[in-house]
């Protein structure tokens, strides 16, 4: 087991008991305490009881991630969504400002009892007594209420034994949040990775303007992490800290999803002109190779799959996949693909058409990426998928296999 | 204290976040049986947010122990786009002096269908019990 602490960039959670069939979710980890901590405290409780019960929520889900309690049991996920097992967590609540600044200065700090290493598994009580097992909210409140602060509060729940204990801020192994406060006038290699980082996002938050990848913290980039600041709700200050960069690379890892979905190979060929029905298990083909980017481009739109591995292989994730798909579309889900279940998915993925690739063309503009000569031999460069240029359709005209268009 | 609130509608689409601008944002407010009473039609900016809007809430006492009357009002949004899906979310909480940010996810139209064909995405907003 990891002896080492760690807050990390994001968390999967489960949107049901854990052994119902309800889908995963991936989400940042400071957005998951913003979700439970307003989906179960009043914003109009006093401060102290935010507080304590806001600590308490970060110690227990840190418990849960940093012990693998769910993975050691076979799961795919860290936490479930339901109060009998973890935390109640709602997809669609609704986030108090006030808590949500609490979180960005509190996510990083949780308690353990002395001696141990681990976060406190801190458990909470629906009974309003304020002597029970485990944390009251009322409880907590009454107490706020009558001039307790947070510590007086989490030790007369949790007892006299335990520790305040700010987690090493390391967010995971592929990104290390600056130990000091990124300002104006810093400069470093972490300056630049903020300037950067705010330039992509520009792209598509064009309110943000652009800056200069100096490394030095200069007055525009102040302006620039206004900007980003304002959008994502958190304080404003133009001072890159533990919260500002939380949600910098979140952002920015999120955007990076789309990028990810450009063919690496020359574009698809018109699925419109011939649809290869009956598509199943075991087979392996430039059809299944599209299928999984469509399904994986859908997804991204709906998340209602785990990318799938681009390898033109129909095996089970596959079939899982076009099955979910065809559940929440209310088509028999069989796995098989069916000329309704193509006629849907190309109607879905038209739909999200614009939007993907107009992100892929403002990346791509970005970094120069050159898609290569089309094989059907037009311009080298082009902002769009490449389109099949098609052939001219009348009267007698027939499809055959293989694009060619027949005559009667 | 006072007796009103703020909300912010924040409208994204995909996993990606990406800002959905000029989306009409409808609040509501219902009580009960009546027709809903339509308190404003704002559109987002091209960040997809809407400027905070001042509501009302019930007169409230700060602090007080196991409150079953713990001060908010209840709203309704309708958010619409001609290139997504309708959204429609119930019961969304407002609190005296507090800012309600209210993030809402479009999934995008196919180019053949309107509004008129897409399934409104109605969610509602569960009640704390405390």
């Amino acid at each position: 087991m990891n002896e080492i602490t760690y807050i990390p960039t994001s968390i999967r959670v489960h949107l049901g008991p854990p052994d119902s069939p309800a889908k995963t979710v991936t989400i940042s980890f400071v957005d998951y305490i913003k979700n439970i901590a307003c989906s179960s405290l009043h914003p109009t409780w006093c401060e102290a009881a935010l507080r304590a019960n806001i600590i308490a929520q970060i110690s227990f889900t840190l418990n849960r991630i940093q012990t693998q309690y769910y993975k050691n049991r076979g799961y795919d996920f860290h936490v479930t969504s339901v109060p009998e097992f973890d935390q109640t967590y709602q997809p669609m609540q609704t986030i108090f400002q006030n808590i949500s600044l609490l979180v960005d200065e509190l996510f990083n700090t949780c308690i353990r009892c002395k001696g141990f290493m681990q976060p406190l598994l801190a458990r909470f009580s629906d009974k309003t007594e304020i002597n029970c097992n485990g944390l009251s909210r009322p409880g907590s409140q009454s107490l706020a209420s009558n001039g307790s602060d947070y510590w007086d509060i989490l030790t007369h729940y949790f007892g006299d034994h335990i520790e305040l204990f700010n987690e090493t801020h390391t967010l995971d192994v592929h990104s290390f949040a600056p130990n000091t406060l990124l300002q104006e006038g810093s400069t470093g290699t972490n300056v630049f990775a903020v300037q950067s980082m705010l330039n992509q996002i520009a792209l598509v938050y064009p309110c943000i303007p652009s800056v200069q990848e100096t490394g030095l913290f200069d007055e525009t980039t102040v302006n620039a992490v206004q900007h980003f600041q304002e959008i994502v709700h958190i304080m404003v200050d133009g001072i890159v800290g533990k919260a500002t960069w939380h949600q910098l690379i979140c952002v920015h890892l999120n955007l990076n999803r789309i990028t990810e979905l450009a063919p690496k190979k020359p574009p698809f060929i018109p699925l419109s002109l011939h649809k290869p029905l009956a598509l199943s298990l075991g087979a392996k083909s430039q059809e299944v190779y599209h299928l999984q980017h469509i399904l994986n481009s859908l997804s991204l739109f709906d998340d209602f799959i785990e990318p799938l591995v681009l390898d033109g292989v129909f095996g089970d994730r596959t079939e899982r996949a076009v099955i979910l798909f065809q559940e929440k579309n209310e088509i028999s889900a069989t796995g098989i693909l069916t000329h309704e279940t193509w006629d849907r998915l190309l109607d879905q993925y038209d739909g999200i058409q614009d939007r993907l690739y107009h992100c892929h063309a403002l990346f791509f503009k970005q970094n120069a990426y050159e898609i290569p000569r089309s094989q059907f031999g037009r311009s080298k460069f082009t902002t769009q998928t490449m389109q099949y240029p098609g052939t001219p359709l009348y009267l007698g005209v027939r499809d055959t296999k293989g694009g060619g268009a027949l005559w009667t | 204290m006072s007796s009103t609130g703020t909300l912010v509608v924040r409208v994204v689409t995909s996993l990606a976040q990406l800002p959905v601008s000029d989306a009409t944002v409808t609040v509501l407010m219902r009580n009960g049986s009546e027709a809903p009473r339509l308190l404003s039609i704002s559109k987002t900016d091209s960040n997809g947010k809407t400027a905070p809007l001042v509501l009302k809430t019930p007169d409230t006492h700060n602090c007080l122990v196991p409150a079953k009357h713990v001060a908010y009002a209840l709203y309704e949004v309708w958010i619409e786009h001609p290139n997504f899906c309708m959204a429609n979310i119930r019961n969304v909480p407002i609190y005296s002096d507090i800012e309600s940010i209210q993030e809402v996810n479009l999934r995008p139209l196919s180019r053949s269908k309107t509004n008129d064909y897409c399934a409104v995405n109605a969610k509602e907003i569960p009640l704390l019990d405390l």
